[in-house]
């Protein structure tokens, strides 16, 4: 290519570009290193290198401090939540975006408002409702919290997602006399599979991470998940000194977030964008 | 097709009560109506803990205007929004013109990727990260310093005159990720015809950059602003585990955020405060802080006018 002076933003630009996903990369390689060495070994510096590569500190933070339980934990309650958010969803998609009926653009205005509440101005009534009903500390509440806290901006997603979707072969059958539910179950999901695939992923993603709601309603080693009880490590693993420890715990968290992330990306994004699309 | 039309609304109805009443009524039960609860124990002197309930009217809230901690996290709250957003929306464009540019759609795809990952990972996991990074001792900043013989550049970057630039350091590197893909998506829809004829035009693809892709996609800078501002006032899990470095001890006040200091309030474990009637009017002020913003962002940046192409 032609040097040209007008380009020269452009030069500088991607010059920034590489430097902040070569950051990025290297301190997650350092990470990895680090995640390897000894907490004396930490403390000499960042250009040590790990004397032996052992797999001591993955292991005495999966087992002794119980990451892989909070892993399971996780896998078990986001799961779940997931297919609820999904199956609570899609109808209601279906129905705010494809019928006009009495109060439908209030419904999905509540819904939109409700994507800006941050939990915060709700935990306090939330922990007292929950704990009124012993749900505190268990499964079934975590999994109650996360399917509605995660619905407005599932049913949002959803809905720009079947307004996507051509309405032609849906006025075929309803004039051959299906009724909602068949044209729902039969044209709209199969049609819909994409999209949402790509909700699911992402709502599964977004409660992977989550951690304020597993911060205040969770306070048990037997249900923490993935984000909390790393969370809990830091106490335990700073009071012994054992950075070494951390650092594979931190591994141990980023790792498969990027394995499962890189392998479905291409859906995660496509799930974000789907109303920028449109234009 | 109107669905109002006799025949098909018996035929819908059914299916239209099913999928919306219970979802409703879930939705009303445990995310609306815990904002009018909200409101209403801030009216109250109480712990949360006990069943007296002491009616004390606005006594929390003008509590609030003197208690400095609180005052503190307002205004931290603010700096995120007002540097957060500066940084972000700069960086951001600037990445989506280079991005944008790119022939290579496999290119552009990975790159968008790369830059998107730290969205997808546990804010614990990347608050003590970045804690690592910034460590005084053993930081990879520091030790790169040194390794470049910028040694005198060195700070302690957990200390408190630099903690809130770290913590906002943070931040903006997970979101520039997280717009960029926003903002690509909107660039991708631009249609080439006008590209091609500002080429032929001689215009760089710095001033087709500044002419032709920010004003098409001004209505996504404009979303990206308000959930921006939003996300300052609610982020989380990000300060509250970077600012304890690692010691399991309470965020500092100099990276606390309202919602920081809101958990604290109510739950914090270091210092058991509980104060959840008390909490209660700072999510209530938390609530009407972020709707104003929203409110005014708004009017005063969306045109009534969009651009036709």
């Amino acid at each position: 290519m032609k040097f040209k002076f007008s380009e020269i933003p452009k030069y500088l630009i991607n010059l920034f570009l590489i430097f902040w996903i070569g950051f990025s990369l290297f301190m997650f390689f350092w990470l990895i290193l680090s995640s390897f060495k000894t907490t004396r070994e930490i403390y000499m510096g960042v250009w040590t290198m790990p004397s032996n590569i052992s797999l001591d500190n993955y292991i005495r933070v999966l087992t002794d401090f119980g990451l892989l339980r909070f892993m399971v934990n996780s896998l078990f309650v986001v799961t779940i939540s997931t297919v609820l958010v999904l199956v609570l969803s899609a109808p209601i998609a279906y129905v705010l975006s494809r019928l006009k009926f009495f109060g439908s653009s209030f419904i999905s205005l509540g819904f939109i408002i409700g994507i800006g509440i941050p939990i915060q101005t709700i935990f306090i009534p939330l922990y007292l409702m929950m704990s009124g009903m012993s749900l505190t500390d268990s499964y079934l509440g975590l999994i109650w919290l996360y399917t509605v806290t995660s619905l407005p901006f599932t049913i949002y997603l959803l809905m720009g997602f079947f307004k996507t979707i051509p309405s032609t072969l849906e006025d075929a059958a309803r004039i051959d006399g299906a009724t909602a539910t068949q044209s729902f179950l039969k044209i709209m999901l199969p049609m819909a599979r994409s999209g949402l695939i790509s909700a699911g992923i992402f709502v599964f993603v977004m409660l992977w991470k989550e951690f304020l709601l597993a911060l205040v309603f969770i306070s048990t080693e037997n249900y923490k998940t993935i984000s909390l009880g790393l969370y809990s490590l830091i106490t335990k693993l700073t009071y012994t000194g054992d950075w070494g420890g951390l650092f594979a715990g931190v591994v141990l968290v980023i790792l498969p977030s990027i394995i499962f992330y890189s392998i479905l990306a291409r859906k995660f994004i496509a799930g974000l964008t789907v109303g920028i699309g449109k234009g | 097709m109107d669905y109002r039309s006799s025949i098909f609304k018996k035929r819908y109805k059914n299916f239209i009560l099913i999928s919306t009443i219970p979802v409703v009524t879930f939705y009303v039960i445990f995310m609306i109506l815990p904002i009018v609860q909200s409101l209403y124990y801030s009216l109250f002197k109480w712990s949360g803990f006990t069943s007296y309930k002491q009616y004390i009217g606005l006594k929390n809230y003008i509590d609030l205007t003197g208690d400095s901690l609180f005052l503190q996290s307002v205004l931290n709250s603010f700096k995120y929004v007002i540097f957060g957003s500066i940084i972000i929306i700069a960086i951001t464009l600037m990445f989506t013109y280079v991005i944008s540019n790119y022939k290579s759609k496999k290119l552009k795809d990975l790159v968008q990727m790369i830059l998107f990952v730290p969205n997808t990972i546990s804010p614990v996991a990347l608050a003590l990260l970045w804690g690592f990074i910034l460590n005084t001792r053993w930081g990879l900043l520091n030790g790169v310093l040194d390794k470049i013989g910028l040694d005198f550049l060195q700070r302690g970057w957990l200390g408190n005159d630099y903690i809130f630039g770290a913590a906002l350091s943070l931040l903006v590197w997970i979101h520039v990720g997280f717009f960029i893909v926003m903002y690509i998506a909107a660039a991708d829809r631009i249609p080439t015809s006008l590209y091609e004829s500002a080429k032929l035009d001689g215009a760089s693809s710095w001033k087709q950059f500044t002419k032709i892709t920010i004003p098409l996609i001004k209505d996504v800078i404009e979303t990206s602003l308000v959930l921006w501002t939003i996300f300052s006032f609610k982020i989380f899990g990000y300060l509250y585990v970077f600012g304890a470095g690692g010691a399991g001890a309470d965020a500092p006040p100099p990276v606390r955020n309202i919602s920081v200091q809101l958990f604290l309030t109510a739950f914090g474990k270091r210092t058991p405060i509980n104060r959840l009637a008390y909490a209660s009017a700072m999510a209530i002020i938390l609530l009407i802080l972020v709707a104003i913003l929203v409110y005014v962002i708004r009017n005063l940046l969306m045109s009534a006018e969009t651009i036709e192409y």
